[in-house]
């Protein structure tokens, strides 16, 4: 096997005047052709950042990453445009992701529009394509985005992610917006097109039963950095972080979650001194609290 | 535990009016109650009426809203314009994201101290600041935050979102309410900050002894933490009953939906059992049961009949006319 995206020690650093954070402080991991890579981490451990570094939708501080063998940080414009195109990327909020004044076959053409010689007919005809391959029916191809429930508009942003023919997908955060019921569907679309296409995914997601359930490999993050990364099996159920154990007691449905009563002590335990100890705190609190 | 009935709801409809016209039913005849110590949980997914249900409570109801049935708190019913309402004294509510919750300009303590001075009198009068602020503390310092002196004086933007949480908790603490709505109130917190609100919210139910009402979507909250729940679906209950009863041997389609379409519950390559369809879009003209639809076992007598709750074993109901149909129980 060869690996579609390759990671390769990306740090991401924002500066203001007064303070640097170290979003993403040298990741590397590489997601194998055909499979699912899954990160998960809590708000602020770096995972979407290392998401947009890895598409070079924002500049890596140091570091970058291949597609599919190709090295993507010194590209210019117009091949790192034709890059693109072999990758597609799906947001959280799917109604926001969507232009609101776009119809539906609107939104679904305009990548096809930037991307490829599609026009007219072939343009039509691939966009009905796309339609009926995340399951929205002709109905839907006339309608705004707000007319939409968050699931349909998941579809289409899903469609807009297939709509070059991409290898690779980022899938950020893909079903955090939607209900059981409804993220229960995306998952098995995802699935399935998956395999139909041999697509790629790099998954990221808060939710560890999310991601144990669509991922082949699984890293964990916090604060910036890989703390384990493995097999999803055994990162997500056998974990050898305690941070990773944490986060595990922590999730309600997972099995090995720990009931909320005996949970309490768990948690209070201090983590290893490798890891930072201030799980809850922001930066301003640790201002605040120092 | 006690079973002094706290807050009963009794047959609850909220209608859509505009210009004269019903528009939309999003709750369609609510009935449950929660006893004083108890923890119950409303749970379902977007559209069907739970965050309505607690507003009605509340006497907070939108504009164009015409609700019926009755709300009665502690033997006091509750009327629905909000006048003359519990809301702020006997009830009180922590809204899901307490980054918009708190007004961004003044510290958490001046917020604080306009619920007490809103609500609290002393010979007529309200509490006066220094009084107002040392009984502020201690809620602080009830609800583990670190430091309240330092707390008090915070703006909420210096807080991350569990701790902010936290002082909202307290806020809604600090006029000792008899009843706390919840609504969602982990929805915008990571995994183990959702986990130690939860413990807290408790641990406090414990000291305090007051009830709650716990609006949520997450069947893993709801299992961690209520007694008891109310399934909704389109407006209506679908399955009530003791929380590990209804989650063990989930007797509603529906219920068995939810349950059913969790990764958690899955193998790695074994597909969701998705609900199909979307729950339907306005509740006015519906005929027979809701669900039917999307349902796996419905039958053509399900869209003639609209079930009603029916008990399935002594604390458990179920409104489904296929009841005796659905198979064992989950693993």
């Amino acid at each position: 096997m060869s690996a579609m995206l390759t990671v390769d020690n990306i740090v991401k650093v924002y500066r203001s005047h007064r303070s640097e954070v170290r979003a993403v402080d040298g990741v590397s991991f590489e997601v194998e052709a055909g499979t699912t890579f899954g990160l998960v981490g809590e708000s602020g451990s770096g995972k979407s950042t290392i998401a947009r570094c890895a598409l070079r939708l924002i500049e890596p501080t140091s570091g970058g990453s291949s597609i599919d063998g190709e090295p993507i940080n010194g590209l210019r414009n117009a091949a790192m445009r034709r890059l693109r195109a072999s990758t597609g990327m799906v947001f959280q909020n799917p109604i926001a992701a969507l232009n609101p004044r776009l119809t539906i076959e609107q939104s679904i053409a305009e990548p096809l529009q930037t991307h490829t010689a599609l026009r007219g007919r072939a343009l039509l005809a691939r966009s009905r394509e796309l339609l009926d391959e995340v399951g929205l029916a002709r109905t839907h191809a006339e309608r705004l985005p707000h007319q939409l429930s968050g699931g349909q508009c998941q579809r289409v942003g899903i469609a807009r992610a297939l709509a070059t023919r991409p290898k690779l997908l980022v899938l950020d955060e893909p079903t955090s917006a939607l209900d059981v019921s409804v993220q229960a569907q995306v998952l098995n679309l995802l699935q399935d097109l998956r395999r139909e296409h041999s697509l790629s995914y790099l998954l990221i997601s808060h939710d560890l039963d999310v991601v144990r359930y669509m991922s082949d490999m699984a890293g964990v993050m916090r604060n910036g950095s890989l703390v384990e990364v493995g097999p999803a099996a055994e990162v997500l159920v056998t974990p050898t972080h305690e941070y990773t154990r944490r986060l595990i007691a922590a999730m309600p449905e997972t099995p090995g979650a720990v009931p909320l009563r005996q949970w309490r002590a768990l948690d209070d335990s201090p983590l290893p001194a490798t890891a930072a100890p201030d799980l809850d705190r922001s930066p301003d609190e640790k201002r605040i609290l120092s | 535990m006690t079973t002094t009935e706290l807050l009963r709801i009794n047959d609850l409809e909220v209608a859509f009016e505009e210009r004269g016209e019903l528009t939309n039913r999003p709750v369609r005849g609510i009935t449950l109650s929660v006893a004083s110590r108890e923890v119950v949980g409303i749970v379902g997914e977007t559209g069907c009426g739970k965050s309505l249900t607690g507003l009605a409570v509340l006497g907070l109801l939108p504009k164009g809203a015409v609700p019926r049935g009755r709300i009665v708190l502690d033997g006091v019913e509750q009327p629905f314009d909000g006048r003359g309402s519990a809301r702020g004294d006997a009830i009180s509510i922590v809204f899901q994201n307490p980054g918009t919750a708190f007004n961004p300009v003044f510290t958490l303590g001046r917020q604080m101290r306009d619920v007490i001075e809103r609500h609290r009198r002393v010979d007529g009068r309200p509490l006066r600041r220094a009084a107002a602020k040392a009984h502020i503390l201690q809620y602080l310092e009830q609800v583990g935050l670190p430091d309240p002196e330092r707390m008090y004086r915070s703006y909420p933007h210096e807080l991350s979102g569990g701790m902010l949480q936290r002082a909202m908790i307290a806020m809604a603490l600090v006029c000792e309410p008899k009843l706390l709505i919840l609504d969602e109130p982990t929805t915008a917190l990571d995994v183990t900050i959702a986990k130690q609100i939860l413990e807290l919210i408790l641990s406090l139910r414990d000291r305090f002894g007051f009830g709650v009402l716990l609006i949520t979507h997450n069947l893993g909250v709801v299992r961690e933490v209520c007694d008891r729940i109310a399934v909704l679906y389109a407006g209506r209950v679908v399955e009530t009953g003791p929380t590990g009863a209804v989650l063990r041997a989930p007797a509603h389609p529906y219920t068995r939906g939810l349950l059913g379409a969790l990764p958690a519950r899955h193998r790695p390559g074994q597909p969701l059992d998705a609900i199909p369809g979307a729950v339907p879009g306005n509740l006015l003209h519906l005929t027979g049961c809701s669900f039917r639809d999307r349902c796996p076992m419905a039958v053509d007598a399900c869209a003639e009949i609209d079930p009603a709750l029916e008990p399935v074993s002594p604390l458990h109901a179920a409104a489904c006319i296929r009841v005796d149909s659905v198979e064992g129980s989950l693993s």
